[in-house]
């Protein structure tokens, strides 16, 4: 982001302390959330013994952590205005795309493996990031072997072997790098 | 005293830490360079790689890119007029006006003169500094703790004009997860949802790739194709900088005395020291209309105050575990992993630790 001159001390105030907030929609939903879990606040949390003293109570934390987020949230939903953005929403298209991508990667690791589950997640983000054709496979194999040399290889980060190599017998010594 | 100085510089002075910390810098002031990177991924992606190191060498690996940050984004903000990390942006002001008249090498010069001195000036004063503050630990008690923590609440809060709002509500967001899992008093489960893994609470590292790499990374691949403009030429003087900021101790001693100030108090962190540094600048220089047109004491004002605050930040964090903004928060992580345990007893018990820590921000 680009920077002009500064008129004011509110001016250079305003861009160090990140200026008035925005996202109505967010603290809206930020304060319904919080609510929720402050009204499940007696299922989640045990109460204490009386000899412990109140200040001790399990819910304590709990309670004023989310009253906070409740109470600040629900003002900040009404007095922030409203403001009209424009039709465009591929940032958090794309945001939610990642982290879809990034949770079924995840979920994928105990059937196809670290290692391929790893290139599908690179193959997806280089895709949206723009990458075609042979710039893209490059950038994913490329990725995937960096992931595996230092996670796999080096660190020895231990996952349990995928179902493919299970499946597969001849495959499972390939299991424990992949 | 002197003796834990000569162990704490014995320790630095070791060759794994001394790599280290040279490693650590350079790559600190290479992502703090890249617009859009920021130390923070740098060090959340670092931090599951430094399990394998001794915790003395992981730890500085990370305080040298978490110190050397400071000082790359001041490059693009002066060549490109795009601040490398957020603290940059008032020598955006100057620093780039200075290179439109042709004098790249004379901001960035300034920049990094400015940044040695407000960096050595806190560094000094903390090393010295030290004794007392272990001293004044021995005497905190929970209840002091409680207090210094509702102090840090409220300064967070008061510190973001016109974000209040959203500063309590994050804040409370933070205080929520940081009691999930089984509390202390009675062992209990809190907001585990009948789940086991969440006894142990958020786990601090997925916490930290999650909200610094994944979300950067996000955001980065959404916002393809803003190229930034092209650097200018430079030329090679580029130490006259150091004679050039000693002509202007007075704002030197005071933007290194704020960012001091500021970086000590919990909650208040780096963008106040500027703000507040930059301001009496202006105020009490003999030309301020230069400012914002290529003042060199714009700059001095920004860098010095900027880098004093990594030193002065790790006073509250290693003295009451409370750490002054996000960076200092995710170096509560790193000690975290490693071992370390942040405190009132920290001072005392780890006096050359601390020395050490407080060293690699030089």
């Amino acid at each position: 982001m680009a920077h002009g001159s500064p008129d004011s001390d509110d001016d250079i105030l305003s861009l160090v302390a990140g200026g008035a907030p925005r996202g109505r929609l967010l603290f809206a939903v930020i304060t319904v959330v919080s609510g929720i879990l402050l009204l499940l606040i007696r299922q989640q949390t045990e109460v204490g013994s009386q000899s412990g003293g109140w200040w001790n109570e399990p819910l304590n934390g709990p309670a004023f952590a989310l009253s906070l987020i409740f109470v600040s949230s629900a003002i900040a939903a009404v007095v922030t205005p409203k403001t009209v953005r424009p039709g465009n929403h591929r940032g958090e298209a794309i945001s939610l795309l990642l982290a879809t991508a990034f949770l079924a990667a995840i979920w994928l690791i105990h059937i196809i493996g670290y290692g391929l589950a790893v290139l599908l997640f690179v193959a997806v983000c280089g895709v949206v990031a723009g990458f075609r054709g042979k710039r893209l496979v490059y950038t994913a194999f490329g990725m995937t072997l960096l992931m595996l040399l230092v996670f796999r290889i080096g660190l020895g980060l231990w996952f349990p072997t995928a179902m493919i190599f299970k499946a597969a017998p001849l495959l499972e010594p390939l299991g424990q790098y992949l | 005293m002197l003796d834990s100085l000569r162990v704490a510089v014995e320790q630095v002075a070791q060759l794994p830490v001394l790599v280290s910390l040279v490693a650590g810098s350079l790559l600190g002031i290479i992502i703090g360079a890249i617009p859009g990177l920021g130390p923070g991924v740098a060090i959340a992606i670092l931090l599951p790689l430094t399990f394998s190191l001794d915790p003395l060498s992981g730890i500085t690996l990370l305080m040298g890119v978490y110190a050397g940050a400071w000082y790359g984004g001041a490059i693009p903000a002066i060549l490109i007029n795009t601040p490398g990390t957020g603290v940059s942006v008032l020598t955006t002001y100057d620093g780039y006006p200075m290179t439109r008249n042709g004098q790249p090498q004379r901001a960035l010069s300034i920049a990094y003169a400015s940044s040695f001195f407000g960096g050595t000036i806190s560094v000094l004063i903390l090393v010295f500094a030290a004794p007392l503050l272990a001293e004044f630990a021995k005497n905190f008690g929970a209840a002091d703790l409680a207090a210094a923590a509702a102090l840090a609440m409220v300064l967070v809060v008061t510190a973001h004009k016109g974000a209040a709002l959203a500063a309590a509500s994050m804040l409370g967001l933070g205080l929520f997860l940081s009691t999930i899992g089984l509390e202390g008093a009675y062992g209990s489960p809190r907001y585990t949802f009948g789940t086991t893994w969440l006894l142990g609470g958020i786990p601090l590292v997925a916490v930290i790739l999650g909200l610094f790499a994944m979300s950067q990374g996000f955001q980065l691949i959404a916002s393809k194709g803003n190229k930034p403009p092209a650097p200018p030429e430079m030329k090679t003087d580029l130490f006259g900088g150091f004679i050039e900021v000693l002509s202007y101790p007075k704002t030197l001693l005071r933007s290194s005395g704020f960012g001091v100030a500021m970086g000590i108090l919990p909650g208040v962190g780096e963008f106040l020291a500027q703000f507040f540094s930059y301001s009496a600048a202006r105020r009490g220089s003999k030309t301020p209309e230069l400012f914002g047109k290529g003042a060199p004491e714009g700059i001095i004002a920004s860098e010095a105050a900027n880098n004093a605050v990594p030193a002065a930040a790790l006073v509250p964090l290693l003295a009451l575990g409370i750490p002054g903004e996000v960076l200092t928060a995710m170096m509560l992580a790193v000690f975290t992993v490693h071992n370390v345990d942040p405190g009132p007893r920290c001072f005392q018990n780890m006096r050359t630790l601390s020395l050490v820590c407080i060293f690699h921000c030089f």
